[in-house]
């Protein structure tokens, strides 16, 4: 449609929209709606598979949005940080609590990476996000491994069980990975 | 890979790490979340851990949300619900769900509604042979529309319920054969009953597994190639 929709990237506008929604401001919910519900359904869906689910989450969210925006505090978080964070959130609440709802497909840790990582990996180094850059530092199985526990919201066990590999090992795995990434994120 | 690992023990948990990361069960969440709210100091490590990894989600494609989330939103919040959202939001027409949801949800409600209007009392002449019949409602089951299809499918009449679309755009009317793009049967005029003739090239595409569908689209250029606006009222058609 050629109507310009304001970028979800365009902070300042977020955060003002939210103080609004805050003050009880109808149509700054609506374009809160407007400008954020398409990508915040994408983080649902990566989550919760079943469309359903992910409707009922998004839902969730932006009643959540309309009875806390106060809580957001533009100097701890950017206002789409805030917005996916909780949206991510309350997506894996609703996996916990349905076990086994989630992705179900075992994890090929051998598997080499997929064409569009090599096509994100050729992008100038400047260009690329830093927990990029660092996520390459792992190695190949353990960088799999935190991208999917991450999109998906799967638990050790269920990483475990996908991949095929004792829960102490992914445990391991994961947590020194997550060392690694903190390290290089802080360098 | 580095075989060690396997065989130590894990290194000790970084709690704020593994709740953003995803990997704590529903138990671990809960304890995080308490955390969050009672300890500063972990609340912030909890909101860098976010902020690092927020570039990842960001990567996240955007999935176009139907229409009747908006209106479930409204209606939880006793907010009433505007078309304005659903009126900007993409792709509507792109999403297999959509038509899904269009080809089977909106048949009962279509019987539903034409079996009330034409029990009522006959006040329109009843046609012969096996004419159609849809009632075009909104997303909250509200009729916009009725059409009425000769029995020999040249034609139909239209009938709008209520006034022209606020915003000063053109209602343009789309029969939707069961999976299949939208074909435009041209601008419905605001207010008043019409005949609209059917082309000869969809005469086989309307029956029972199709739809009707009323878009908002400009004036210029109809009958449109396919639909750019918001569905605002959508029925199938049943058998009279």
């Amino acid at each position: 449609m050629a109507e310009a929709n304001p970028r979800p990237g365009n902070g300042e506008n977020l955060d003002h929209l939210l103080l609004a929604i805050a003050g009880g401001d109808n149509a700054a919910f609506e374009n809160l709606y407007r400008t954020t519900s398409s990508k915040l359904f994408g983080i649902c869906l990566r989550v919760l598979p079943q469309r359903a689910e992910a409707e009922e989450v998004l839902q969730e969210v932006f009643m959540a949005i309309w009875r806390k925006a106060e809580m957001f505090d533009a100097r701890r978080a950017s206002a789409m940080t805030w917005l996916s964070m909780m949206t991510r959130n309350k997506a894996i609440d609703r996996l916990r609590a349905n076990a086994g709802g989630g992705q179900q497909a075992a994890i090929e840790l051998d598997e080499l990476e997929s064409d569009a990582s090599a096509v994100e990996s050729a992008e100038s180094a400047q260009d690329r996000e830093r927990i990029e850059v660092c996520l390459d530092e792992l190695e190949a199985p353990r960088r799999k491994l935190v991208r999917i526990a991450f999109y998906e919201g799967a638990t050790y066990e269920e990483l475990a069980q996908r991949s095929g590999n004792p829960l102490g090992t992914v445990k391991s795995w994961i947590r020194r990975s997550l060392l690694k990434l903190k390290a290089c994120l802080e360098r | 890979m580095n075989t060690t690992d396997s065989q130590s023990a894990p290194p000790p948990s970084d709690m704020a790490a593994e709740y953003v990361l995803g990997v704590l069960d529903a138990g671990e969440r809960r304890e995080a979340e308490s955390r969050i709210a009672s300890d500063a100091g972990f609340a912030r490590e909890v909101a860098s851990w976010e902020a690092r990894f927020m570039p990842l989600l960001a990567q996240v494609a955007a999935v176009p949300v139907p229409d009747y989330v908006w209106q479930r939103i409204c209606s939880a919040l006793d907010m009433p619900a505007t078309r304005r959202a659903s009126r900007t939001k993409p792709g509507l027409w792109q999403s297999l769900p959509f038509w899904r949801w269009l080809a089977g949800g909106a048949f009962a409600a279509a019987a539903a509604c034409a079996f009330v209007l034409f029990s009522a009392p006959r006040i329109i002449a009843p046609p012969g042979g096996n004419a159609l019949v849809s009632t075009l409602a909104d997303d909250n089951g509200v009729p916009g529309y009725v059409a009425l299809v000769s029995a020999d499918k040249t034609s139909l009449t239209i009938t709008p319920l209520a006034g022209a679309p606020a915003d000063g755009r053109a209602e343009e009317l789309w029969l939707i054969p069961q999976g299949q793009a939208p074909l435009s049967l041209g601008l419905v005029e605001p207010g008043r009953a019409q005949v609209i003739r059917i082309p000869d090239r969809m005469l086989a595409d309307v029956g029972t597994g199709a739809v009707f569908a009323i878009t908002l689209e400009p004036h210029e250029g109809a009958p449109h190639a396919a639909p750019s606006g918001p569905v605002i009222a959508k029925g199938g058609i049943a058998l009279l």
